[in-house]
Formats: C-alpha cells, sequence, structure tokens
C-alpha cells in the first residue's frame, strides 16, 4: 500500500491539534494574564532508498540521496511569555506585572500555584485573594481602611479611616523561574513547577531580574487574533490539502484493483 | 509478452513513490524550516529489454532549497536562517544540524531546540543564559547577548546537499566537514515556514494520479490484446 495514506494522516492530525491550538487562543483571547500557545512540528523518519555519495556507476556517485519523508509530528504546544497589552482599569486591587515575574497563589491543598492574572479581591476577613479566592501572599487588610496603595516594589498599605497616618500591610512577592515556558498549564490562569522549569525564586518585584507591579492596571492576553485567523485559515487549508492526498492515493489504489 | 507492460509498470512505481514525497511534502506544510523535496525521474535504458523501449526509473529525490516564508513571531528565540546554512546541535547520536530555529531555554537555561537537543555555541559548547537575565537579543551573526552582555555565539554551517542526510526530526546528520566562506545570516524574533507550496503540492497531486491512471489504462490494453491474441490464434478453430 502507498505510505502516502499514513503520510497524509498524520498531516491531518498535525493540522487538527493546530486548529486545537488556534482555538484555544482564540477563546481566551480576553482572559487576563493569558499567553498564547504555538503548535510547533517536525518531521518524522525517512526511509532512504538510495544515500547521497552512493556509487551510481564507475567514478560516479550519486549527488542527492532518494529518501522519502514519512510524515510529521507534533513537537511541542510552546507557550509564548511575550508581556500582553497592560489596560488600565483604575481598580485599587488589580495589578499588572511589567517585566518577568508570577505572582504565588497558595490552592487550598497547600500548593503553590503561579499566576499573570493580577485581578485581586478581599474575602469577608480582609485577605487578599485572587478571583478564585485562593490567597495571594499573606496580606489581610483591616475593615477600616480607606485607600489601599500596591506600590511598584510590592508593598501593600492603606490609610486608615480617620487618620492620617499609613500604614504597611504586608508585600507581595514575584516569583522567577529559570525556564519560565517550561511551566506547565492548570487551567483557571493557574501556571504549576515543573522539573523543566527550575524552582521559583522569590523575590521583590522590580528587583534581581523579577517585572514591576503595576496598580490600576491588568494585563490582558496576549492573544493577536489577526494571527490566530491567519493559521486557522492555513491549518484549515492544510487539512483539506491532506485529505486530498488520501483521495489520491485511494483513486489510484481503485484503478490498480480494477487491473485484471 | 510484449516489453511495454513492465515498462508501464516501472511508469506506476515511479508514480506511487512520487505520491509519497508530495505527501510528505503536504503533511510538513506546518513544519518550521522544512524544506520539501522533488522527485526527479531518469530513463533506465539498462534495465529495458530492448533497445528501442526505455524504461524509467527514480531519479531521486532532491530538497528543494528554497527558503520559506518568514513569519514574525517577536520570540527572541525564534531564529530564521537567511539563504543556505544551519544550526548545530548535540543531539544524543552526536552532532546534528537543523533549520528549525524555533528554541527555548531548558531548567539549566542552556538555548535548547523544541526537542530539547541543546544548540551548539561556536565551538559546540552549548550556550548558557544567566538566570537573572531580563532580556535575550540574537544578533544576525548568531551572537547572543543576555541584558546587553555577549554570552556566546550560534554555530552556523553550511554544507552541500549532497553531504545531508535527512533523519526526520527536522534534523540532518552530515558526511565531512562544513563548507566554508562567508556565514549565514541571521533574522531573530522570525521563523522560517515550511516552504513547501500546497498550490504546487495539489498540481503535483493531480499530475501524479492522472499519469497513474494512463498507466493503468496502457497495462489493461496490453492485457487485452494479449488476451485477444490467445483466444484468436491458440483457441480452437
Amino acid at each position: 500500500m502507498f505510505r502516502s495514506l499514513a503520510t497524509a494522516a498524520s498531516g491531518m492530525e498535525a493540522q487538527q491539534t493546530k486548529l486545537d491550538v488556534t482555538a484555544n487562543n482564540i477563546a481566551n483571547v480576553s482572559t487576563n494574564g493569558f499567553k498564547k500557545g504555538r503548535a510547533e512540528f517536525a518531521d518524522l523518519i525517512y526511509q532512504t532508498v538510495r544515500g547521497a555519495g552512493s556509487p551510481t556507476g564507475a567514478g560516479t556517485s550519486a549527488p542527492t540521496p532518494t529518501e522519502i519523508g514519512l510524515g510529521t509530528r507534533l513537537v511541542s504546544t510552546a507557550r509564548d511569555i511575550g508581556q500582553g497589552e497592560l489596560h488600565s482599569t483604575n481598580g485599587p486591587l488589580d495589578v499588572a506585572i511589567e517585566g518577568n515575574g508570577y505572582l504565588p497563589v497558595t490552592l487550598p491543598s497547600g500548593e503553590t500555584a503561579y499566576t499573570r492574572n493580577g485581578a485581586l479581591h478581599l474575602t469577608a476577613e480582609g485577605r487578599l485573594v485572587n478571583a478564585d479566592g485562593f490567597n495571594i501572599g499573606d496580606i489581610t487588610v483591616p475593615p477600616e481602611a480607606e485607600q489601599v496603595t500596591i506600590a511598584a516594589d510590592g508593598t501593600v498599605s492603606a490609610k486608615l479611616a480617620g487618620g492620617s497616618q499609613v500604614s504597611e500591610l504586608g508585600k507581595i512577592q514575584l516569583a522567577t523561574f529559570a525556564n519560565p515556558a517550561g511551566l506547565s498549564s492548570r487551567g483557571n490562569n493557574l501556571l504549576a513547577e515543573t522539573p523543566a522549569s527550575g524552582t521559583a525564586v522569590l523575590g521583590t518585584p522590580g528587583e534581581g531580574g523579577a517585572g514591576a507591579l503595576r496598580q490600576g492596571m491588568l494585563e490582558v492576553s496576549n492573544v493577536n487574533v489577526v494571527g490566530e485567523m491567519i493559521d486557522l485559515i492555513s491549518g484549515q487549508r492544510a487539512y483539506e490539502i491532506n485529505s486530498r492526498v488520501i483521495k489520491a492515493a485511494d483513486d489510484m489504489l481503485g484503478q490498480t484493483a480494477q487491473l485484471r | 509478452m510484449s516489453s511495454g507492460i513492465y515498462i508501464a509498470s516501472a511508469g506506476a512505481v515511479a508514480q506511487s513513490n512520487a505520491l509519497d514525497v508530495t505527501a510528505n511534502n503536504i503533511a510538513n506544510a506546518s513544519t518550521a524550516g522544512f524544506h520539501g523535496d522533488r522527485v526527479t525521474f531518469k530513463e533506465a535504458l539498462g534495465k529495458a529489454r530492448s533497445a528501442d523501449a526505455a524504461s524509467v526509473g527514480s531519479g531521486g529525490s532532491r530538497v528543494d532549497t528554497q527558503s520559506g516564508a518568514l513569519q514574525q513571531t517577536d520570540n527572541p528565540l525564534d531564529l530564521a536562517i537567511d539563504g543556505d546554512g544551519l544550526f548545530g546541535v548535540e543531539s544524543p547520536t552526536g552532532t546534528r544540524y537543523t533549520r528549525s530555529g524555533n528554541f527555548k531555554l531548558d531548567e539549566g537555561r542552556n538555548i535548547v531546540t523544541a526537542d530539547g537537543m541543546k544548540v551548539r555555541g561556536e565551538g559546540g559548547s552549548p550556550i548558557v543564559v544567566p538566570p537573572n537575565a531580563q532580556s535575550i537579543s540574537v544578533g544576525s551573526d548568531g551572537s547572543v547577548s543576555a541584558d546587553g552582555q555577549l554570552v556566546g555565539k550560534l554555530e552556523l554551517v553550511k554544507f552541500a546537499p549532497n553531504q545531508l542526510k535527512r533523519e526526520g526530526g527536522s534534523l540532518f546528520s552530515a558526511a565531512g566537514k562544513p563548507l566554508g566562506g562567508e556565514a549565514p545570516k541571521l533574522h531573530a524574533g522570525m521563523l522560517e515556514g515550511s516552504n513547501v507550496n500546497v498550490v504546487r503540492g495539489v498540481v503535483d497531486l493531480v499530475k501524479v494520479s492522472r499519469t497513474y491512471e494512463s498507466l493503468m489504462r496502457v497495462i489493461q490494453n496490453y492485457h487485452d490484446v494479449e488476451s485477444r491474441a490467445a483466444k484468436e490464434l491458440g483457441g480452437p478453430k
């Protein structure tokens, strides 16, 4: 049977994966702190019919090889960690990270996850949490606090009602990684440490490679809709053309089967 | 038997190889840095049964070295080679070469390929980016800087096409020494797309399947002629 049937099937599978990744990017175009993914492919192995440089006669050799490739495979769905745009929201508890680094989030299980989404909230007890209610640092804002400010270095302070004194409530730290692209996605805007990412290094925002915090801003998704649309069109067409290869191989096999 | 039936079947085998090559090209339409193959055919006189009837053989597949379209990604470790040239890569089985410049950092801050193989710097050692570096930039000559400090230079080589053997995973193995001469230039923040032209792929597909169909007709005709000869000449009078 023709190798092309399996080869084209690997191409269709690759384009389907590309479409899945593109669909997830487009679906998350409004997710704050979302980093777009990109499906990356590599060719499969080759069947060498005749190697380059093998003799073809007395004193002559093949200048080019005869190699038949067997398709394509997915190598990674890399995350593009490029900075998303910062949008001004004027929300006192919205913080965007300008530069590298992730906000550490303490999950109910005690594990730590990391996020770029800095839309923070307060619980009934005044604890600083993310949208899912997980603790960000260990900071409690007293109910009588008026103006909460988050400085570029992560210092959270508030002016208490009636008083003129500004008191410091705590500090937000940022985690940086040797290889942030190696973090694994856990959904809910959360990322988890992996052996490839290296261990988290906690530090003060704006120092030692960590980005600075910007209060009243949110980092929007770094998905570029125009680029995704182009990927969508090219992926869909490439899928279609791979299916035509299968049709052509099928027609050819049909013609062969009709010989008698 | 007429020798023509063998000529037609040799043609059909050559066309089915051409279909396989076209299928591989189209399957790799989204593989960064992939260069498609083109099949060439040649007359196989020596294999023909008589001097006036030449057969066809597959002459080889030739890598189409034309560059693919550059796509802007703005990722500092996405690198595209302008013109001829390859990056050196340290694979578990020795030094290999690739054109897929979608590089990443690993947990040791080495520059690696999408498959995690270390990319060779000049002299063969991997390039390590300091852990607290805020920005990485790669110059057009392959020099890698972190926060403006030079940390190494990527190995960029050129080979003659007959020195290279495809290994899959976008890698080539090379026989002999790289060619000298001017080093290739890089574009950072760009990726070279596959150079497969899907329009040409579809045209090749139509051509291959139609040629195959005609060859099948030729075989069928020989079969009809011979069965008639057997019936009319060999049968009872």
